[in-house]
Parts: structure tokens; C-alpha cells; sequence
């Protein structure tokens, strides 16, 4: 029996005749948690929206707890699997609680999709429980982040898919996250996959590396081993100057 | 604020609404150009009142309730389906293709009189029918991330027929000209029972399926990731809202022609008034179209005797101005940010 959480072979995705995503396979552990970095248009984006199933791959497999991905209805596959998008333009004044509430939909009678207590945790736990009554369009960039991993966390899934999670947060809400993702990882034994153009978020958080180069990959294993220059020059075409972090011991890059 | 005083501040407007919709619903068919005689009425002793009262207005205040009610509700789902306030019942072409089903009829007499209403309508059923066939099928059959492809198909069918709709006009005799412009115009003074009955199991399964569907609308505005990835059947779901809605929408214009605005200024007021939930906003929206659309008819069949004004023609005049004096207090309130 396969231990993977999720199992991709030979995954391939094309788009208008371009090929995004060519070959991939690797495993996701339960309880790890994986980034996925890569230059802009290295395939990221397009790779967690084929494991989310908003994507349906040209070729390979994926298979999600020795399932295929594509023999689960759409209510089983999000009680396994949630997803946080990149962008997010909020259109109707719903309030952070009602959105936070829809993370619930596919798990009671979908006509009564609330679940409080859960709700109340997640907002609890991403410091956005006084954000509650706030309307989602009036809220800033950062603030809007976390109220989708709040989103993400009242879904109650196994598997966490996030696009660019950190994106318009200042260093203290960060961190939190940061605090989060392992709090999840080892309390709950979420997985977690999280794309990023920040290579230093990536070693702070992640305990493996999937690293794309044009849609193939051309990284694939523990964070402490990809944080060498000349992988990083492999990955990126870019010399980057390496320091060791004082107190976490994790190997960063300088900017310049 | 404790739970059971929101849910106190929740119900208001409903209640407010309810208590409208009665007094509406029992007010408006005693009022207009004649005036009805109360004690003849109630004691069945004079023939006229009750004629009047029975035959003529009560089958038109609630047909003018149920039409108001489904464009109200049809264009809080056209806003949902593509994430858009300023969507509505008519944005998808339904309204276009009914009114080349109706001019064709009306200009070359064609039969098909159903339960003894005009050819028109059911001309302009099959106009609306075909239009929304042609949609689906044009903008990628619903599939994810192709409602821009709906839009559009939805967009230039509906030039395409409106420009044909012209082209009969161009070619109508004098009589033929005033009875396509007149039913252009949306009128509420052919019905009676027959057509409200006809009208009511259409209006049923859209609003009701609307409201079933109300979860899913909530999370469809969200984007078709979120909605996606939430457990949304996204395909089926917008099928069924697109397939419901867009056949309620036909039979209210088959039957009263182009009455324009309520689907987009109810679903904007009723928003504002009770949030963007849909469980909420569906009835709320179908209980002030209902309203709106029955205040409109009663003004527009009274104001003026013995001519009888469009009733499409009141619901702008009345709306619009309404729409604005909201938006400038709307912006005058949440400048700069919101606008």
C-alpha cells in the first residue's frame, strides 16, 4: 500500500497547443509540508490548479489516498483537498464570517453550511476574529490573505494547496502563518503544498522542494539540500550569495 | 450583539417587506380609473365592481406580483452566475429573442393561440426558447471560466435579434408597427387567469431552484476556483440556474413583453438592505420585484385616464431616479474608498 498522501506520475498539461507542465512526478507525504518555487511562469500556478482538479491534466495520473483524483465527486474531493488562490477580487460585500462560514459547504446538508465552533477556530487561529464583521472588499491585501487560509482551515481538509499564501503580509502576520503551517502540520497532520517565488519563505516553512524550470522538474527533495548554490543557479540562472540564519541554522539568501 | 438580537435585526426587513407585499397585494386591485363600489363588491350586488375587482384587477395585481417577483430573482441569479451587479433576466438575450418571436407573429399573423392568449406570446416563447439554446450552446455550454463566452454570445444574439426585431418593424404597416411597439414597451393588461396559471409553474421552479441553490450561488461569486474547489458541481449547478432561470424569464416576457429595470435595481436595493446572501436575498428580492413591479402596473394603469401608460415605461421613470438618489447617498457615505 502506497503511504503517500497524494501520488503524481507523469503529469503533463498543455494550453493552446503550449505545453505548461511536462513530466512531473513526485509524492506528498501526510504531514509534510512541500513548496513549490520556480521563476514567473515556471508552471507553479498551473501545477497546484491540476492537484486542486480545477485544471484536468493532458496526460499522467494523480492519485489522492490511492484513489484517482478524478474518480472523487466534487464534495468528497473538497473534504480532502482545499485551495487558496492566488488572487481573489472579492465582487459581492460579503462579511469575513459568512466567507470564512462557505469554507464549511461540503460538509453538512449544503443548505445549512455553517459549523461555528470550527469557523471560530479558524479565525481565532489566523488572528482575523476581529476582522469578523469586516466586508471582504474593504479589506486590504494582507488582511484578505489570511482570511482565505481562514477559509482553507474551516474546509477541515488533509491536504492544503496555497498559491503565493504569504503575498501582501507584513513580517508579524508572516511569522504567524509561518507559526500556523507548523501548528496544522503537527497538530492536525495536514499537508500542505504551498507555491512561492520567495526562495527564504520556502526554506523557513518547507520541509521539501519541488523546483520548476519551464514546466519541468528539475528539483525534487529536502529543502536543506536545494539551499546550495548551485542548484539555486540551476533553478533560477542567477548567482545568489548564501548566509546561514543565526538562529534557525537554515541557509537564506541575500538580495543583490 | 447576542445572537437572538441579530436574528431580531435579521428578520426586519422580511417583516417590513411581508407587510408591504400584503398591503400591496390587497390595496392595489381596489385602486384605478374606475372607482369600485366597496359594498357592492363584498355583497356581490353590483355586477360592474365585481367584474372588475375579480375578472380584471385581482388576476393582474398577482400576475404583476409574480412577474415582478421572477425578473427581480432572475437578475440576482444573472448577477451571481457572472459576478456582475450590473447583469439582468434580459443581459442573455431572452428578451431579444421573445421580441422577434412577437414582431414576427404580429407582422405576419402567425397561429398558435394557446389556452385563449394571443399568438404573440407563444411566438415569443419560442423566440426566447431558441435564444437561450443558441446561448448555451454558443458560449461553451457552461463549462468553468466560459461565462465571458456566455456573456458575449448572450450579448451579440441579442443585437443580432434586436436588429431583425427593427428590420419587422421597418417592413409593418402602420396597425402592425403599433402593436409590436406596444408589446416592446411591456404591458400588464392582457393577462387573467389563464395566463397566470401558465405563468406560475414557471415561476416556481425558477425561484424555488434558485433558493435551493443559494449555498452554491454564494460561493459561485467567489470565482469558479473558490466555488470549484469548495465542492461545487460548477458545470451542473450553472446549467440548472441558467436552464430554470432563463425559461422563468421567457414566460414573464412572452407574457408582458420587455419590462426593464427591476432586475437590476431590486436585486441592488434589496443587497443593500439585507447582504449578499442568497438564502436571504432571493426572497427578499422576490418579495420587493413583487412590490416594485405592482406599485409600477398601479400607478401606470391610474395616473393618467383613460390612457394607460406601459407599465415598462413607469418602472424606469419611477426607478431610475430612485437608483441614482441611492447611488449619490451611497457614494456620499462610502467615498473614497468604494468608489
Amino acid at each position: 500500500m502506497n503511504m503517500a498522501l497524494m501520488t503524481v506520475k507523469h503529469l503533463s498539461y498543455s494550453f493552446q497547443n503550449a505545453e505548461v507542465l511536462s513530466d512531473l512526478s513526485f509524492e506528498l507525504k501526510p504531514g509534510s509540508h512541500t513548496a513549490v518555487v520556480g521563476h514567473n511562469g515556471a508552471g507553479k500556478t498551473t501545477l497546484l490548479r491540476c492537484l486542486a482538479r480545477v485544471f484536468l491534466s493532458s496526460q499522467g495520473s494523480i492519485e489522492l489516498v490511492n484513489k484517482p483524483l478524478c474518480s472523487y465527486s466534487p464534495f468528497e474531493l473538497a473534504r480532502l483537498v482545499t485551495y487558496l488562490p492566488q488572487h481573489f477580487h472579492p465582487t459581492f460585500p460579503f462579511s469575513v464570517v459568512e466567507f470564512v462560514s462557505m469554507g464549511r459547504y461540503p460538509y453538512l446538508s449544503p443548505k445549512h453550511h455553517s459549523s461555528p465552533k470550527r469557523v471560530k477556530m479558524a479565525l481565532e487561529l489566523t488572528q482575523t476574529a476581529q476582522l469578523a464583521q469586516r466586508i471582504l472588499t474593504e479589506l486590504s491585501g494582507g488582511e484578505k490573505q489570511r482570511v482565505l487560509i481562514a477559509a482553507a482551515i474551516a474546509q477541515e481538509t488533509r491536504l492544503m494547496l496555497l498559491d503565493e499564501p504569504l503575498t501582501g503580509m507584513d513580517p508579524k502576520h508572516q511569522d504567524l502563518m509561518l507559526n500556523l503551517f507548523k501548528h496544522l502540520k503537527q497538530n492536525e497532520g495536514l499537508t500542505l503544498l504551498s507555491a512561492t517565488h520567495d526562495i527564504n519563505t520556502a526554506a523557513c516553512m518547507a520541509d521539501s522542494i519541488l523546483a520548476l524550470k519551464a514546466g519541468r522538474l528539475i528539483y525534487n527533495g529536502e529543502t536543506s539540500q536545494f539551499m546550495q548554490s548551485e542548484i539555486l543557479t540551476r533553478v533560477f540562472d542567477k548567482e545568489f550569495c548564501l548566509v546561514e540564519h543565526p538562529q534557525r541554522g537554515l541557509r537564506m539568501i541575500l538580495p543583490g | 450583539m447576542e445572537t437572538s438580537e441579530l436574528k431580531k435585526t435579521a428578520r426586519k426587513p422580511f417583516l417590513w417587506l411581508g407587510m408591504i407585499s400584503f398591503a400591496a397585494l390587497v390595496g392595489c386591485p381596489l385602486l384605478g380609473m374606475i372607482k369600485l363600489n366597496f359594498a357592492g363588491l363584498l355583497s356581490f350586488s353590483d355586477p360592474l365592481s365585481t367584474y372588475i375587482f375579480w375578472d380584471l384587477r385581482l388576476p393582474r395585481t398577482l400576475t404583476a406580483y409574480l412577474v415582478g417577483a421572477s425578473l427581480a430573482v432572475g437578475g440576482v441569479v444573472f448577477q451571481a452566475l457572472f459576478r456582475n451587479v450590473l447583469a439582468a433576466p434580459f443581459t442573455l438575450g431572452v428578451s431579444s429573442g421573445a421580441a422577434l418571436g412577437a414582431s414576427l407573429a404580429l407582422k405576419f399573423g402567425l397561429a398558435g393561440a394557446l389556452l385563449g392568449l394571443p399568438s404573440s406570446m407563444l411566438w415569443a416563447f419560442t423566440g426566447a426558447l431558441a435564444t437561450i439554446v443558441l446561448v448555451y450552446f454558443l458560449g461553451g455550454g457552461g463549462r468553468p471560466g466560459e461565462q465571458i463566452s456566455l456573456l458575449l454570445a448572450g450579448v451579440v444574439l441579442s443585437f443580432f435579434f434586436s436588429s431583425l426585431t427593427l428590420f419587422v418593424q421597418y417592413l409593418s404597416d402602420f396597425t402592425e408597427l403599433y402593436q409590436i411597439t406596444h408589446w416592446l414597451m411591456g404591458r400588464l393588461d392582457m393577462v387573467g387567469y389563464s395566463s397566470l396559471l401558465l405563468l406560475l409553474p414557471f415561476v416556481a421552479v425558477g425561484c424555488l431552484g434558485a433558493l435551493w441553490l443559494a449555498p452554491e450561488l454564494d460561493l459561485m461569486t467567489l470565482g469558479d476556483e473558490l466555488a470549484l474547489t469548495r465542492g461545487v458541481a460548477l458545470r451542473r449547478v450553472r446549467l440548472t440556474l441558467y436552464l430554470t432561470v432563463s425559461l422563468m424569464v421567457a414566460a414573464v416576457v412572452s407574457l408582458c413583453g420587455v419590462i426593464g429595470f427591476i432586475g437590476v435595481v431590486v436585486p441592488y436595493l434589496c443587497r443593500a438592505l439585507i447582504g449578499p446572501t442568497h438564502r436571504r436575498l432571493i426572497p427578499a428580492a422576490f418579495l420587493g420585484g413583487g412590490v416594485f413591479l405592482l406599485i409600477c402596473d398601479t400607478v401606470a394603469r391610474s395616473l393618467m385616464p383613460p390612457v394607460e401608460i406601459p407599465v415598462g415605461v413607469v418602472t424606469a421613470l419611477i426607478g431610475a431616479p430612485v437608483f441614482v438618489w441611492i447611488l449619490l447617498g451611497a457614494r456620499a457615505k462610502w467615498a473614497p474608498s468604494s468608489w
